[in-house]
């Protein structure tokens, strides 16, 4: 029993180690998928074959978001783990960890189990092959990985920005961020107006599509909040510390232009092939996610002396 | 007392060490080193580009954590004589990367930044 505690203490330390540092590795990996997918891009406008692109995004492209999805999940727990209980940020890493729990979950079932792919092992079970069994995937991986997901963002940004303003830093939005704001708010308008105009048509009304609709106003919460947290950060200068939130901020940013992307090329707005470029938004967006507690690790790892201070 | 002195070894070791450090020349070693302590935080204390010396050190080394707007403005707050100035920082720190960090920090600024301003 002794032996075996001793070990599990060491592979704990090890693999809390193993965090620190890899957010080069995110950056390294991500920038290669980014490079294979604008390669894909290239020969489908060439070839004039989509099926480099569409492969691309069923295997590659879906194995990163996986790799990236779980290692924001490993790295924010990771994150949560440094604080002591009752210290702020412990609350502000436990919510981001929970938010990053259903990114994983949604992640699986809307880019695996919802697919028809080689990397989905529920193809070999002929009652889960059907289009409506991989529609409910694609339906609870949307309100797991959408709705719960950015609910528990949010809780743990607003906490965020709390311990900004009890250290004496929150920043204030200038006028470009109202801006952007009234945009998004705009953007809210025309989705609401599109619903109703299609239940006025007659759609039918579904649960889970119902389940879906808090997204877009959750993703405008999160918006005003890394906005805030982004002038907060330009108020403290260029740290470790800000590096974290500053990303964070970038991946929200992202998320919603990915959001604003998907609807205006679901509804026409964007001229095909060059919507296709909207796909791509969500690669840099899910290693924003995970960089931040990458650089929330290193922060502390430098504080403490176990990475080198710079 | 003298007969006391004459028949206990303790009291009279304590006597003798008491009367060389009354005698003019007696622990004249002691009173230099003190005399050295005593000039060294005169000086210290006089010497207000020492305490400038150590906040630029501490805060070069917390800017590269908090910012250097952020580490500007709580310098900013720090007396003269810089004995606020982990008192300052620190809680700061602790907010955004925990007490356990923010401890294991301070005490490395303190034994690096210091000794170097002494």
């Amino acid at each position: 029993m002794g032996r075996f505690g001793a070990t599990a203490i060491r592979l704990h330390r090890t693999l809390l180690n193993s965090a620190v540092g890899c957010s080069w590795v995110i950056i390294a990996v991500t920038a290669a998928y980014l490079v294979c997918g604008a390669m894909a891009f290239v020969a489908w406008r060439i070839t004039a074959d989509d099926a480099w692109v569409t492969e691309f995004f069923q295997v590659p492209a879906a194995l990163a978001m996986l790799w990236l999805s779980a290692t924001q999940f490993w790295l924010a727990g990771q994150a949560a783990y440094h604080f002591a209980a009752g210290e702020p940020m412990r609350r502000v890493w436990t919510w981001i960890t929970l938010s990053a729990a259903c990114g994983l979950a949604g992640t699986v079932s809307t880019q695996i189990f919802a697919v028809k792919s080689p990397l989905n092992p529920l193809m070999l079970l002929p009652a889960w092959r059907t289009d409506s069994a991989l529609a409910v995937w694609h339906e609870a991986g949307s309100i797991i990985g959408g709705t719960l997901q950015f609910a528990f963002l949010a809780c743990g940004l607003r906490l965020a920005v709390r311990v900004y303003r009890q250290a004496g830093f929150l920043g204030r939005l200038k006028w470009s961020d109202r801006a952007l704001l009234i945009a998004f708010a705009a953007y809210l308008v025309a989705v609401v107006y599109d619903v109703a105009v299609a239940f006025r048509a007659g759609k039918p009304w579904r649960w889970s599509e119902a389940a879906v609709w808090p997204v877009d106003p959750l993703l405008w919460l999160l918006l005003l909040q890394a906005l805030l947290l982004y002038r907060s950060v330009k108020r403290m200068g260029p740290g470790w510390i800000g590096r974290c939130w500053k990303t964070l901020s970038f991946a929200v940013f992202l998320t919603a232009l990915g959001d604003v992307g998907t609807w205006a090329f679901n509804y026409g707005y964007l001229p095909y092939p060059w919507s296709a470029v909207v796909w791509y938004v969500w690669l840099p967006a899910a290693a924003a996610y995970a960089l931040a507690p990458a650089y929330q690790l290193e922060a502390i790892h430098r504080a403490t002396g176990s990475f080198p201070r710079g | 007392m003298r007969a006391h002195l004459l028949t206990c070894e303790g009291c009279s070791r304590e006597w003798r060490r008491v009367s060389n450090a009354a005698a003019p020349d007696g622990g004249a070693a002691d009173r230099g080193l003190l005399a050295g302590i005593l000039a060294g935080i005169e000086s210290w204390e006089s010497a207000p580009s020492r305490t400038e010396d150590v906040k630029a050190r501490v805060g070069s080394a917390i800017a590269s954590f908090l910012g250097p707007h952020a580490t500007d403005e709580l310098l900013g707050a720090v007396s003269a004589q810089g004995d606020n100035l982990f008192s300052t920082l620190e809680p700061v720190v602790a907010l955004f990367l925990g007490c356990r960090a923010a401890s294991a920090l301070v005490d490395h600024l303190v034994a690096r930044s210091i000794p170097r301003a002494l």
